[in-house]
């Protein structure tokens, strides 16, 4: 029936044969044409596990402007310039960063009104003064206090700066309002950088670095955007005197850095293989035309581009490059069907279809899998991948029989089966090997441990690391900061929900710290409380009590009547701006841009804490009380995501494997042969986690993923020493494998030498699977053959 | 025309003030310990009267400075490049202060490092400066408008000694009509410092 089938697509093939090869052709190079047109995406994030907490991590980092920043930090590299000359180069980079990339520089804060900026301040704290605080205050107001307190100013009075605390002293005699810059500067200190600011600039303590912050529209994960506006900061960068060190600190240069090694990388990958390839199309196939056999995958991949642009839209670059690498594999196909036709001509291809087509279907049963997963990109992976191998088969099959039909030269496959096909006597002992290798491995991969820190992946280059290091000794940036979101469209309801989790905190954390700006911004519903409750209270005869202490007491030590004048003064002048006004203080205006963001289309309000396992959990409990909150921390975020990939690519492994012994079953039709032909799979399994753990490696998502494509080849290799067992095709089936084995092996081996660890995790696996694989379908199949289904 | 004349004449004045700025900066910069005794009076809306203090300053270059409180408080200031120790008899107690945390304190140290020590070519980017020679040298310093002190000082006047070795007298008069004067005497220059003048030591009380 089958035979029947291959017989008449043959028919049709060699009937419409022109036409076809004219279809194929004018189609290609449309394709290549319309590559041009494909919208590409290199947006990570189609690569990334589409989890709710995820999601919203991802949309608060892009709407926030947490991620879209990049920071320079210049530095002196001579003793003979001082911190005065860093500072004007600082102010003459920052002038000239002028991009669209670029929003605005950061280069510190204007001292020049910081005393008015904090009596605005303080006519502005009776409306975060609590109850409970108004009850102190209340027992402060007595003859000891007031004196003591007066005393203290006397004191500062004598003091060199008397110059700035005498306002302070005539608005504030008793300290009332100004404890609360305390809890301002509480605030600003946990924004983390070890920072002085000199003429206004951001200071290093040894003062030989300035810091300047870029704000950009580009997302991190945007590496066209991300290479301009690095590009360009470089080239002003340049334009400074080389008395100037300039380190550049941002996510956006892990994207390029990991996108140029990748780079680099693959055109290492390609040259070697072409090294590779090349004194095999001379030396072992003694043909140059025997080239079509290695471009079809090409041909294949650029026309299975247009099609699933077509159906899906974007392509993510990552996708394609991925796809284009697996797809290279179809080329083992093309070795057989090349072979075949050298051994015997069309029949004899004819005869390899069927094995060649269980082979095809058993691989796309692998990357079929692909669909079943929440990951988008992989998704699109799928499509990609088996409309190549599609293809790929397809023109395989028209175009090779036919342009080497008519070709005299032969190939000596007989003697390069001589060469490779080594017929063994002892199969039993060949067997016995293989359980104890096997075994052996078994046992090893037993202590293999599952390394899910997706931040491993990171191959940016040593400088970036360096780098980071430098800024995190000079900025004293080590500890890392977890987050607490409260959210909704508008400010005053997030501002109640950022209250509410203020106090659930204060009482879970202990005597952990946090950072939360509810204590000097509440919402105006809670200011508008307080404002009333102050007015009340001094209306309420203190403020005629206080006044006769402050004479009475104040006489002692020679202050004028009318020494306090101005704190009476501005007893009821604070009052509640409304939402829209936006006239809060300066210093709480400044501070604001780190504790509330307004994303144009609702507003967040942030709570930071150190990013400890124990203090996220209880950050978790209480989100999950409040409505509209959740938690960014960026370990647990890398946590969540390495968890997500490894559940998903452990589901995908499950589902690639039931696959593949289902497609086999069925399409062998005899559990013997399928378990055969699972050999070289089951092998190149244990070989990989027995070899990963003796080499001290854990296992991880790109190893898991290499796994799937060394599973989709060894099946291949199984279902065809099979089929030749079987048949004794004698169409150079041990000498394709060996070959499409070498070219895979060569093509993992070089992956070896890659710098970025993703490519190398996925080069040795491919090298140890490929190559275990092989030698059990090259040598143990036909002897378990021999054994289990002659005998 | 006029402009350009008038340019010529600023360009001149400025040239003059600076070079004598200079000339000031060059003598007092053979200064490399210096240690006098002052009379600080304080004129404050405050207090009815005015505060008379009076103490020793004691100067090592390049960046050491202690200010000395006798009455009517006894305090103790001590400056050593960052950092900034405090005492005082009332509290007895020291107070350690790093000026990079403390904004406020660091300008003003900043600034009275440049007023004892002379160097005053550093002030023309925030003040207008004066420069008068009668009987005994004197500078008036105008704060620039934007700048920090333009909030808060009115103008400062420096007056020196009659050998021009050192300040005679410094006088601050605040915006809201403040003012300080510090006098200086029997000054001695380039000896060898106590190193008991940069401790502090909180007594028993």
């Amino acid at each position: 029936m089958t035979n029947k089938l291959f017989a008449k697509f043959f028919e049709i093939l060699n009937k419409y044969w022109k036409t076809i090869i004219i279809l194929v052709g004018l189609i290609l190079i449309f394709s290549i044409f319309k590559l041009f047109t494909i919208p590409f995406n290199n947006n990570v994030e189609l690569m990334l596990p589409q989890n709710e907490e995820f999601s919203k991590s991802l949309n608060f980092l892009r709407e926030s402007n947490f991620s879209d920043k990049i920071i320079l930090s210049l530095s002196l590299n001579t003793d003979d310039k001082t911190v005065d000359d860093l500072l004007d180069t600082a102010e003459q980079l920052k002038n000239s960063l002028k991009s669209p990339l670029i929003e605005n520089v950061e280069s510190g804060v204007e001292e020049n009104n910081i005393l008015e900026d904090i009596k605005d301040f303080l006519e502005y704290v009776p409306q975060i003064i609590t109850e409970d605080e108004l009850l102190e205050i209340d027992k402060e107001i007595n003859v000891k206090n007031v004196k003591s307190k007066l005393k203290e100013g006397y004191n500062k009075m004598l003091s060199i700066n008397s110059m700035f605390v005498s306002d302070f002293i005539q608005n504030d005699p008793l300290n009332i309002k100004t404890q609360y810059l305390q809890k301002l500067k509480a605030l600003v200190d946990s924004i983390g950088y070890r920072v002085q600011f000199k003429n206004g600039h951001f200071v290093s303590m040894d003062e030989k670095h300035v810091m300047l912050i870029l704000n950009t529209p580009v997302f991190v994960t945007d590496s066209t955007e991300s290479r301009k506006l690095v590009t360009y900061i470089k080239q002003q960068i340049l334009l400074l005197p080389n008395y100037i060190d300039v380190d550049i600190i941002g996510g956006h240069l892990h994207t390029l850095s990991n996108e140029d090694i990748i780079k680099k990388d693959i055109t290492k990958t390609v040259i070697a293989m072409t090294l590779i390839l090349l004194p095999l199309l001379i030396f072992v196939l003694k043909s140059f035309r025997a080239f079509l056999v290695f471009i079809v995958p090409v041909m294949a991949i650029v026309i299975a581009m247009n099609l699933t642009s077509y159906m899906i839209g974007t392509l993510s670059s990552f996708v394609v490059g991925l796809a284009a690498v697996i797809a290279g594999i179809t080329v083992d196909y093309g070795i057989h069907i090349y072979l075949a036709m050298k051994a015997g001509g069309i029949s004899k291809v004819k005869e390899i279809t069927k094995p060649i087509l269980v082979g095809v279907f058993t691989t796309m049963g692998v990357f079929a899998s692909f669909f079943f997963s929440s990951i988008n990109g992989y998704k699109q992976f799928a499509v990609l991948t088996n409309l190549s191998i599609i293809i790929s088969i397809f023109l395989y099959l028209v175009l090779l029989p036919k342009l080497f039909y008519k070709k005299s030269e032969k190939l000596n496959i007989k003697k390069l089966n001589n060469k490779t096909k080594i017929r063994i006597k002892g199969d039993r002992a060949i067997a016995l090997l293989w359980v104890v290798v096997i075994g052996v491995f078994i046992f090893f991969s037993k202590g293999l441990g599952f390394n899910n820190n997706i931040r491993d992946y990171d191959g940016s280059s040593d400088e970036i690391f360096s780098a980071e290091e430098r800024f995190h000794k000079t900025w004293g940036t080590e500890n890392e900061f977890a987050m607490f979101v409260s959210s909704g469209n508008e400010l005053e309801k997030v501002l109640k929900i950022n209250e509410n989790a203020n106090k659930l905190m204060e009482e879970s954390f202990g005597e952990e710290s946090f950072a939360n700006i509810a204590g000097i911004y509440p919402s105006i519903e809670t200011r508008r409380k307080n404002l009333f409750r102050w007015a009340s209270y001094w209306k309420n005869h203190n403020e005629e009590k206080l006044k006769t202490l402050l004479q009475e007491q104040g006489a002692v030590f020679g202050y004028s009547k009318e020494a306090f004048k101005p704190f009476f003064e501005t007893l009821y002048t604070s009052y509640v701006e409304e939402e829209e006004n936006n006239k809060d203080p300066k210093l709480i205006a400044s501070l604001k841009q780190r504790f509330l963001q307004n994303t144009g289309s609702g507003y967040y309000a942030i709570t930071y804490f150190a990013d400890k396992k124990i203090l996220v959990d209880k950050a978790r409990e209480i989100s999950e009380k409040v409505q509209n909150t959740f938690i960014i921390s960026r370990n647990n975020m890398a946590n969540s995501i390495s968890v997500s990939v490894y559940k998903e690519v452990k589901k995908l492994a499950w589902i690639a494997g039931c696959l593949i012994v289902f497609l086999a079953i069925t399409l062998l039709r005899n559990i013997r042969l399928t378990i055969l032909a699972l050999l070289p799979v089951i092998t190149s399994i244990f070989m990989i986690l027995g070899s990963f753990s003796l080499l001290g490696f854990s296992i991880n998502a790109p190893a898991i993923i290499a796994t799937l494509v060394v599973v989709g080849l060894c099946i291949d290799y199984g279902v065809f020493i099979v089929y030749d067992c079987m048949n004794d095709l004698g169409a150079g089936t041990l000498s394709a494998v060996t070959l499409s084995a070498v070219t895979t092996i060569a093509g993992g081996g070089v992956l070896l030498l890659a710098t970025h660890p993703v490519l190398f995790y996925v080069g040795i696996t491919m090298a140890i699977g490929i190559f275990s694989g092989y030698i059990v379908a090259a040598f143990v199949i036909p002897s378990c053959y021999r054994l289990w289904i002659v005998q | 025309m006029f402009s350009f004349v008038m340019n010529g004449i600023c360009l001149d004045n400025n040239s003059d003030l600076i070079n004598n700025l200079k000339l000031i900066e060059d003598k007092m910069s053979d200064i490399n310990t210096l240690a006098t005794q002052f009379i600080q009076e304080k004129n404050l809306a405050l207090f009815n009267q005015k505060i008379e203090i009076t103490g020793f300053l004691y100067l090592q270059k390049p960046s050491s400075f202690a200010w000395h409180i006798n009455t009517p408080l006894e305090q103790r200031i001590i400056l050593k490049s960052n950092n900034v120790v405090q005492w005082d008899e009332d509290t007895n107690q020291v107070q350690k202060i790093n000026l990079s945390s403390n904004p406020t304190f660091n300008i003003v140290m900043d600034q009275m490092k440049r007023w004892i020590s002379g160097a005053y070519l550093s002030l023309v980017d925030e003040y207008i400066v004066e420069f008068k020679k009668s009987e005994f040298m004197e500078l008036k310093f105008f704060p620039k408008d934007g700048t920090m002190a333009y909030k808060l000082i009115k103008n400062i006047n420096i007056v020196f000694q009659e050998d021009e070795k050192y300040i005679e007298s410094i006088t601050i008069n605040e915006r809201n009509g403040d003012s300080t004067s510090f006098i200086f005497f029997e000054t001695q220059i380039n000896i060898v410092l106590d190193p008991i003048v940069w401790e502090v030591n909180p007594r028993d009380k």
